[in-house]
């Protein structure tokens, strides 16, 4: 498979990527079973440019938080690279990416698993910098700052997790993150667990710090609203492959493929005489039921719930290529109505 | 499912395996040898050696492994270095005493420990108070003290049954029941606790799931929740440890044997111990791993079909 | 002799520090001391344990020391337990005896944990392919008879207690093994042990920094209890004769050789038993109590709930009775027995064919609202004022049997968990067909076909085959059909779900919804859907509550309320939502509330909502009614009318700036800890 267009272009103009998977094949256990059953990830390939923000958006089962852990380093791949600003860091353990690469960190979703209830805010925040080699005043100084740039006191190192809320924990989690100084952010669904205002809270606290510092992010999510928000480019998952990718405007507003509709129109909008018109056009638009039977092992995997597809679909993988500003992997990608 | 039977299978005859050998390598890690278990102390060396090379002590370890093994496939366990007799013989004597304490202590020690550990967890309040506590201190004393005292307080005090001897089922039906009713009585008191509290643990665990909400939310009978849904989910694991149970029970029954003077299988490892008897320790090793190992197969259907997890899997 | 499976009654209490805070280490007693049996346990102990290891200099007498004319004495002035059949002290002789079997219990315990430990920590570390191996080992282990096993060691190397009771330890590391497997396996799938090794923390450092801190509770609860297991086999060993040689005391034998006087003199039986068994007692309570942690007392009785004062006001509410309504909630309270209120003041109709929506965030109050429609509230949490009328018939207050009358036949739940709210170990036809006969008094067969039907009727194709499924072998969104049929057996009138959708991908979400949609369409039934997501309730709602802090601050016709917001929470709502309707820009920023929703107990007086929103001023700290809105609905905010005159909104107010919204400082502020909706 080749890179998706779009991105190439991009990266013609900035020499190194931030981040750039490659080709990346995850499959889970191994043996024969294994090898049988489809890759959790299939040949995943995108970059994201210094400064950029990418939006990973799929449902369960769509590889998205695989491709976050092989990212990381925390599920070694089957095959593929990772690559940190053109370093290739894909076999490197992860003792060796701190050391060499420090610029990569993660939030991830659930901010009450994330923090050590054990240890305070302030062993937490110092824990990465002192495996850095900073010394432990300018450490402590620095997850202060830290603490203050999400815009909790500084003087919240001495407590525990347990005393603050899920949001004020996320904005933890985001500190411990900031604190190396990271060019690089993998955000796993870093607002998903958190209620409707404190979402936006730690949204804009997203922009505010990837304007400000210029991070890359690489934002893992469910829910295309909060990807459009946060992001430049999106990414569509289904069943591990990519199904479409692109401007986050382009694949929000005009969708190229019938998978990336169906997860637009399926998301409603709190507005009930418009989510009435969304609800019929998607009604309309026949898309199977999820529960269907599994796709076959050849061929497009959104088949047994497209109303497009037809037996070139059943047969062929369809390519990414490009269509306006998106790449869709789509047989029938000129047929996919609008919203 | 057959997966699964396939999988226990294996596992026990891997278990027996290990206890043949471990029980094997075990005597081999002594610094005496058969010749002079044999011979007493009026062994002379050369004596000691002779006997040792015809015993074939000397063989390379393999060889006697293997020699072994075939014997033990026969039903050959070798003979006695005390007495010389068959110990195959004699432990085939002695496994049903062992084998019936054991297992009527396990079903008793089910019956009443999941009957304490379900009121506790249904009543709570100071009745679930008083049960899980009485569990407590039930389960903490050693048997052969509460043994003693069964002794005293149902065979001197009360005169309702036999303290100690062994009556054997052909001789009188009544006087073999009776002469087990106290050992298995001893064991239950600790093995009851156990199974009480973990049942008392699981009908919690059972009453607070999510499930249990569903079918309130569905006005089924409460009886119904509790004794069919609750019951069932809390039965898996006690099912597990009434497994774990029978082996410590087989276990605990060397010294409740010793207390009852029940010529059982603990009795003659308690005496091979101490006379160094290698071939019957090692064949009371084996056959009582047989015995273990042949109940928790039947355990393990069990909970095969008690959980649709196992058996689907 | 005690059993050797740990005791899986005190199994894995995971959450060492999650409940209450950390405190100051050093200043408070360890909360284990804080119970009688920890006190006990932890006195005892070390009672015995000293009084064992200093007994040389202490004892009265010598442990070979006759008293031949005091043989098999009561307990006197110079013998304070008596004496044995040699005439000996017996005070003496028992704590000479202690120090060996305290001592090799506890290398039983730490050869035990040295393996057992260590091997968990490495496989759940490794991952499958070394815990298949480890874990074969230790079930083969684990089912040899140990006792038995211990034998033969004394046959082979001759009574040398400290390496046969630390082979007891290898063979008891299995089951150690077995119970810190589960606990590390729980504890690495915590994201800040993936944190700390994305940091580049060694494994050894993650695995003592992170991972053993979270199991210390677990593993003191099990290492008291082998403690005590150790003790009883040291002491069973002894009673067989292997143990230290006459004339040395040990427990054991002690008691062994009072046996042989049952008859004579059992007081013999009583000091030696006694001193045993309350060591080991003190070990299990020690470790009960160290279990104790996080499990707080909590009585699984439903209880009686206490009538609530049913229809004491209702005078709060401005609106007239509504004739036509099948449910009627007024003036609903509902809080914690002898604790705060977690609902106030509630009320809302709901009329026959209808869907009502309560929405709000988490800890408002929407989640224990609906579960008290069915009198399904958690334990200690009770209706404490208000009526609730199904079809003229109140609720509050009736008895346990009367509701579970209305359960399932007239009011059905399904909630936010399908995968957990069927039974695992039923059949999904046995769980459909039961129901089914209660309620329809048919036979078998005729409760299996309604069954089937019943699934084709939630959108199931293939329901022969998903009736011989079991919970487990189902997805999400099938599972939740499984439920929605489940909840139609009783053909209900009003269904209530909780957040029916929360746990589901957008597109099996857009199918249930559908699905209920239809359901409403096809049977007339009315709903209570609980959600936090504004566009599902726009999706399928006719009426909407908007809960902010246990009560409702606006309600009304969902397209009145979602379309022209009154209430500034329910506009902050809206603004801080990132889902734009079509056609409309992105913001490059989202409206967003500052602080968090008050705990139950800390609600101000006047407006819940003042201390985080943009227009409170002095007159929203007073106490004021509601105001009617939205035609049928209401609005509780004293300053709607003049902000609508006004014309400003929260989306038009300038937002406060960036990166410092939560200008409150951190606080303790712990999240509410009696609610249960999420």
């Amino acid at each position: 498979m080749t890179a998706p267009a779009g991105a190439a272009a991009a990266s013609s103009v900035l020499p190194a990527p931030a981040l750039e998977v490659r080709d990346l094949v995850v499959r889970y256990g191994r043996g024969r079973k294994a090898r049988s059953s489809p890759p959790a990830v299939d040949r995943v390939s995108f970059e994201i440019a210094p400064g950029e923000t990418l939006g990973l958006v799929g449902e369960s089962g769509s590889g998205k938080s695989t491709i976050g852990k092989a990212v990381l380093g925390l599920q070694p791949p089957s095959a593929g690279t990772v690559r940190v600003h053109g370093q290739d860091i894909t076999g490197m353990s992860l003792r060796e990416r701190s050391r060499r690469v420090a610029d990569l960190r993660v939030v991830f979703q659930d901010p009450y698993s994330s923090l050590n209830p054990t240890r305070t805010i302030g062993q937490t925040l110092v824990e990465p910098l002192r495996l850095m080699g900073v010394t432990g005043a300018e450490a402590l100084q620095r997850a202060r700052s830290g603490l203050e740039s999400v815009g909790l006191p500084g003087d919240a190192v001495d407590r525990y997790p347990t005393q603050f809320s899920g949001g004020q924990r996320q904005r933890i989690a985001i500190a411990r993150a900031l604190v190396c100084d990271p060019k690089v952010i993998v955000l796993d669904e870093p607002v998903s667990a958190l209620d409707l205002s404190t979402q936006a809270q730690v949204l804009n606290l997203l922009a505010d710090l990837r304007d400000q510092r210029g991070l890359s992010l690489l934002f893992i999510a469910h829910d295309l609203g909060v990807v459009r928000f946060l992001s430049q480019r999106t990414v569509v998952l289904y069943r591990g492959q990519v199904m479409e990718s692109g401007p986050a405007e382009a694949v929000g507003l005009t969708p190229r493929h019938p998978y990336t509709l169906a997860l637009t129109a399926a998301a409603p909008v709190p507005r009930p005489g418009e989510q009435a018109a969304r609800r019929n056009a998607r009604e309309a638009a026949g898309f199977g039921a999820a529960s269907t039977a599994s796709p076959g092992a050849t061929g497009c995997p959104f088949v047994p719930r497209c109303p497009l597809s037809t037996d070139v679909c059943v047969e062929q993988r369809p390519p990414l290529r490009l269509i306006d500003q998106s790449s869709t992997a789509c047989h029938h990608a000129e047929r996919v109505p609008s919203l | 499912m057959l997966a699964y039977v396939a999988r226990r299978l294996a596992m026990a005859v891997g278990t027996v395996l290990a206890a043949v050998l471990i029980s094997f390598l075990l005597v081999h890690a002594t610094d005496t040898s058969p010749g002079a278990v044999r011979l007493g102390p009026g062994g002379t060396p050369e004596r000691i050696a002779a006997e040792n090379e015809a015993l074939g002590w000397n063989d390379p370890l393999h060889v006697q492994f293997f020699d072994y093994l075939g014997g033990f496939l026969q039903g050959d366990l070798g003979t006695s270095l005390v007495n010389g007799g068959s110990i195959a013989g004699d432990l085939a004597d002695r496994v049903p005493v062992t084998a019936f304490i054991a297992l009527f202590a396990t079903i008793l020690s089910g019956i009443v420990g999941v009957a304490l550990g379900v009121t506790a967890a249904v009543r709570g309040g100071r009745v679930g108070q008083l049960i899980t506590t009485g569990a407590g201190v039930a389960l903490s004393l050693p048997v052969f003290w509460v043994g003693i005292i069964l002794v005293y307080l149902l065979a001197i005090q009360a005169g309702l049954l036999p303290a100690t001897g062994y009556v054997a089922f052909a001789d009188d039906p009544a006087g073999w029941f009776r002469s087990l009713t106290l050992p298995v009585l001893a064991l239950t008191i600790g093995g009851g606790a156990i199974i009480a509290r973990t049942a008392n643990a699981g009908m919690r665990e059972a009453l607070a799931q999510e499930h249990i909400r569903t079918l309130r939310a569905m006005g089924t009978p409460e009886w119904r929740v509790r004794y069919v849904h609750a019951l069932r989910f809390a039965s898996v694991p006690v099912v597990a440890v009434l497994g774990i149970q029978f082996i410590a029970l087989f276990g605990g029954s060397v010294i409740i044997e010793n207390l009852f003077a029940l010529p059982g299988l603990g009795q003659a490892g308690q005496a091979a111990a101490a006379s160094s008897d290698f071939p019957a320790l090692v064949g009371v090793v084996v056959v009582a791993t047989v015995v273990v190992v042949v109940i928790n197969l039947l355990l393990d259907l069990v909970v095969a079909v008690l959980d649709p997890k196992v058996r689907t899997a | 002799m005690s059993a050797l499976p740990l005791d899986a009654a005190a199994n894995t209490d995971l959450d060492a520090g999650r409940p209450g805070r950390p405190g100051r280490p050093g200043r408070r007693l360890p909360y284990f001391l804080r119970r009688p049996g920890g006190v006990f346990g932890a006195t005892w102990l070390a009672f015995v344990v000293l009084a064992s290891l200093t007994a040389p200099w202490w004892v009265p007498y010598g442990v070979a020391e006759q008293d031949l004319s005091n043989r098999l004495a009561l307990p006197s002035a110079d013998h304070w337990l008596g004496t044995d059949p040699l005439g000996r002290d017996l005070l003496s002789r028992i704590f000479s005896a202690g120090a060996e079997p305290l001592l090799a219990a506890g290398i039983t315990v730490l050869v035990a944990f040295g393996i057992g430990l260590t091997m968990a920590l490495i496989a759940a570390e490794r991952g499958p392919r070394v815990e298949r191996v480890s874990s074969r080992l230790a079930e083969v282990l684990l089912a040899l008879p140990s006792t038995i096993l211990l034998l033969a060691v004394i046959g082979a190397i001759g009574v040398r207690i400290f390496i046969v009771m630390a082979v007891l330890g290898v063979m008891i590391s299995a089951g150690v093994y077995r119970v810190m497997l589960g606990v590390a396996k729980s504890v690495r799938q915590r994201l800040y042990v993936d944190a700390a090794r994305v940091n580049g923390l060694s494994s050894l450092r993650v695995n003592l920094v992170h991972v053993l801190p979270s199991m210390g509770t677990v593993v003191a609860v099990q290492a008291a209890q082998l403690y005590g297991i150790g003790l009883l086999i040291v002491a069973g060993l002894a009673f067989l004769g292997f143990g230290p040689a006459e004339p040395q005391p040990s427990w054991g034998f002690m008691i062994q050789d009072a046996s042989s006087y049952v008859f004579s003199n059992p007081w013999l039986l009583v000091p030696t038993g006694v001193v045993l068994a309350l060591t080991v007692v003190a070990a299990n309570e020690l470790a009960d109590a160290i279990a104790s942690r996080g499990s707080v007392a909590r009585t699984t009785v439903r209880r009686r709930r206490s009538p609530a004062r049913v229809g004491a006001t209702g005078s709060a509410d401005p609106r007239p009775a509504d004739p036509g309504a099948v449910l009627d909630v007024r003036d609903l309270h509902i809080s914690v027995d002898d604790g705060p209120a977690l609902v106030t003041g509630v009320s809302f109709a709901l009329q026959p064919g209808r869907v009502l929506g309560l929405v709000g965030e988490s800890g408002c109050g929407k989640t224990m609202t609906a579960r008290s429609l069915m009198g399904l509230l958690p334990d200690g949490v009770s209706v404490s004022g208000g009526s609730i009328r199904w079809q003229g018939r109140e609720l509050v207050g009736v008895s346990e049997k009367d509701l579970s009358a209305v359960r399932g036949r007239d009011i059905a739940m399904i909630s936010q968990e399908p995968m957990v709210a069927l039974d695992p170990m039923f059949s999904v036809a046995y769980q459909l067909t039961q129901p089914i006969r209660r309620f329809r008094g048919v036979g078998r067969g005729e409760a299996r076909q309604i069954a089937a039907q019943l699934l084709r009727q939630v959108g199931i194709v293939d329901g022969e085959r998903v009736l011989k499924s079991y919970p487990h072998q189902l997805s999400g969104g099938m599972a939740q059909r499984v439920c929605i049929a489940l909840a139609l057996t009783g053909e209900p009138r009003l269904l209530i779900a909780d957040e029916p959708t929360t746990a589901l991908d957008v597109t099996v979400q857009a199918e249930i919804l559908s699905l209920l949609r239809a359901l409403v369409r096809d049977t007339g039934l009315s709903v209570v859907i609980v959600s936090h997501d504004l566009g599902v309730v726009a999706d399928i709602c006719d009426d909407v509550a908007v809960m902010y802090a246990g009560t409702v601050v606006e309600d009304g016709t969902a397209a009145a309320v979602l379309d022209e917001p009154a209430h500034p929470y329910t506009q902050a709502l809206l603004a801080a939502n990132p889902h734009v309707a079509d056609g409309e820009p992105v913001p490059t920023r989202l409206a967003s509330i500052d602080g968090t929703v008050p705990p139950p107990g800390e609600w101000p007086t006047g407006c819940r909502f003042a201390s985080r929103c943009l227009f409170a001023q002095e007159q929203c700290t007073q106490r004021f009614p509601s105001v009617p809105a939205h035609g049928s609905g209401s609005v509780l905010c004293t300053r709607v009318e003049e902000l609508s005159r006004a014309d400003v909104t929260w989306m038009s107010a300038p937002t406060t700036g960036p990166a410092g919204h939560e200008t409150a400082p951190a606080t303790a502020q712990p999240a509410p800890t009696v609610g249960v909706s999420r």
